[in-house]
């Protein structure tokens, strides 16, 4: 009999699969269960981006494009990364266009990573990291970031990270599942730990459009000194609500870029071509749904961290994404037990704290990609469950 | 103004509370804005969508008249577009560009009695040149709503 334990990646093999699915295995065994678990936007890719992509297709655009992308699809997003973010890149040298933001972060880390190379990654965030940092034979080191500095990246802790051996540091900012961002002072902080050194960064920008209370997103990379040594993953899932399309792209240096490319083409040859030619139309026209989309997510983000905070726990206010992290320390359960309890008895989906790193103990990701009605009933329902356990206890 | 409005707009029916609070602002100020904006008349109120063709006794009948008006000198169309104004089976009544003046929704039990009411009365008004009656025949979205949803949650299971 074959030992394919023996035969299989060990890097691979001993990697823990997402907390996040496991959890969503049992919510799915249930009936009748409310989720406010989904990190995807619940909106449809607007029309007028859907209808794009079916002209494309009707009049035969169905062969690979060039590797890096549609020309033309780089042209507009560098044209959008500039009057956006200020961000300026070459669009025949500087960019590839990616399946997903998620291919961007898994080339740029397979690029830049050799054997026994640290990887700082901050916790608690998106579950892609670390896995593909251990594949590639490196080690992700956690950067635990706390409530009390709302949830940023400090140059302190930064500092106390690095090592002789740190390739990389990851900045998943605006952050899934704590929904902090990073204003442009605090990074100036972390820029000035890394503007002298040679450690590279990962700025996964993929929450860019989605910050509330009027601060803007900034960019690492428009800093003094550090352009030369980010990478920008962007993509179109979360902007334009256009996940099923598997497009983002990456932005960086040349000699950076150039071996994603090729790892790209051999690994992918070039992301969907229909799904390059809708994204042309919403970096475009895209503009006003974007707008609408965003005021929609801040009306549920007030109502939902008020509502948290009514029932007694404590919510850190979340600037950006579309998750808040309520805190669950006060009702002395773990965050497994009370999710698990919550889904078991309330039917309730939300995610715990932990399924994002050890860090996120004590606390609960809850999604508002969900319409107001729906978490109307999600909420009443977590305030029962809240009143029940206070009850048992 | 314009963050209450687009609010409102998107989320008919909340309450002062809730309008608050997903605007970030007070209850007293939610109220405030209200008030100006029905004195103003740019809150008109808020009306149910309800789609007629799932009740059983239904005997709703939805039509669009296009009429052709005599405009009056000085006042233009305004006066015989007010008088159908009136109507209370008149639902909504436009002044409109291109192959005619007015456009009438009307509401009835029956196509007969929206008929009859057409060639009656609406057509008696003074300056009433001729009338074209369409029948609604089925309706798949109004104000913006679909009458069957096409869409549902089919995210998947997916580790993010």
């Amino acid at each position: 009999m074959i030992q394919y334990d023996q035969l299989l990646n060990q890097n691979l093999l001993h990697i823990k699969p997402s907390g996040i699915r496991k959890f969503f295995d049992l919510a799915e065994q249930m009936h009748d269960v409310i989720s406010l678990g989904v990190g995807e936007p619940d909106f449809l890719t607007p029309w007028h981006i859907r209808r794009a992509a079916v002209e494309n297709l009707d009049s035969g655009k169905t062969r690979y494009t060039a590797n890096a992308g549609l020309l033309e699809l780089r042209k507009e997003i560098c044209k959008y990364a500039k009057s956006n973010y200020d961000l300026e890149y070459d669009y025949q040298k500087e960019v590839v266009v990616t399946v997903g933001g998620s291919e961007g972060i898994d080339l740029f880390l397979r690029a830049v990573i050799n054997p026994g190379d640290e990887v700082i990654v901050p916790e608690p965030s998106f579950v892609c990291y670390n896995p593909i940092v251990s594949v590639c034979g490196g080690v992700p080191v956690a950067l635990v970031t706390e409530q009390k500095d709302r949830f940023k990246v400090t140059a302190q802790a930064l500092k106390a990270a690095i090592t002789p051996k740190t390739k990389a540091v990851v900045l998943p900012f605006p952050n899934n599942p704590t929904g902090a961002i990073m204003e442009r002072t605090e990074l100036e902080e972390i820029a000035s730990v890394i503007r002298d050194t040679d450690i590279l960064v990962l700025s996964d920008e993929i929450y860019a459009n989605l910050t509330y209370g009027g601060k803007d997103h900034v960019s690492i990379a428009t800093l003094p000194g550090m352009k030369e040594r980010t990478v920008v993953v962007n993509g179109f899932s979360k902007t334009f609500s256009m996940t099923g399309w598997r497009l983002g792209y990456a932005m960086g240096p040349q000699p950076i870029i150039k071996q994603m490319t090729k790892l790209h083409q051999f690994a992918i040859m070039s992301a969907p071509t229909t799904s390059q030619y809708a994204a042309i139309e919403a970096l475009k026209n895209g503009q006003d749904d974007t707008e609408q989309m965003k005021a929609e997510y801040d009306y549920r983000r007030r109502y939902i961290v008020n509502a948290f905070r009514q029932m007694g726990l404590e919510c850190f206010e979340p600037e950006g994404a579309f998750y808040c992290f309520p805190s669950i320390q006060s009702t002395g359960l773990s965050s497994d037990v009370f999710c698990e309890k919550l889904l078991k008895q309330k039917r309730v989906a939300v995610v715990p704290g932990t399924a994002f790193g050890e860090s996120g103990e004590g606390f609960i990701r809850v999604s508002y990609c969900y319409s107001i009605e729906h978490i109307k009933i999600a909420l009443k329902r977590i305030k029962e469950f809240l009143g029940e356990i206070k009850n048992e206890s | 103004m314009k963050e209450l409005i687009q609010l409102l707009d998107a989320h008919p029916g909340i309450s002062l509370e809730e309008a608050a609070t997903m605007l970030g602002i007070s209850k007293e100020e939610v109220a405030e804005t209200l008030d100006v904006m029905r004195k103003d008349k740019i809150y008109m109120g808020e009306k149910a969508i309800i789609n007629w063709d799932k009740l059983e006794e239904g005997n709703h009948v939805c039509a669009f008249i296009d009429v052709q008006v005599q405009p009056k000198l000085g006042k233009g169309f305004d006066e015989v577009a007010k008088k159908m104004s009136q109507i209370p089976a008149v639902e909504s009544c436009y002044l409109m560009s291109g192959g005619y003046d007015i456009s009438i929704k009307m509401k009835g039990k029956s196509f007969q009695e929206i008929a009859l009411f057409v060639a009656r009365k609406l057509s008696a008004i003074e300056g009433v040149l001729s009338t074209r009656t369409h029948f609604v025949l089925k309706r798949y979205k109004d104000e913006g709503i679909l009458m069957e949803s096409f869409e549902k949650d089919d995210r998947g299971n997916i580790s993010l």
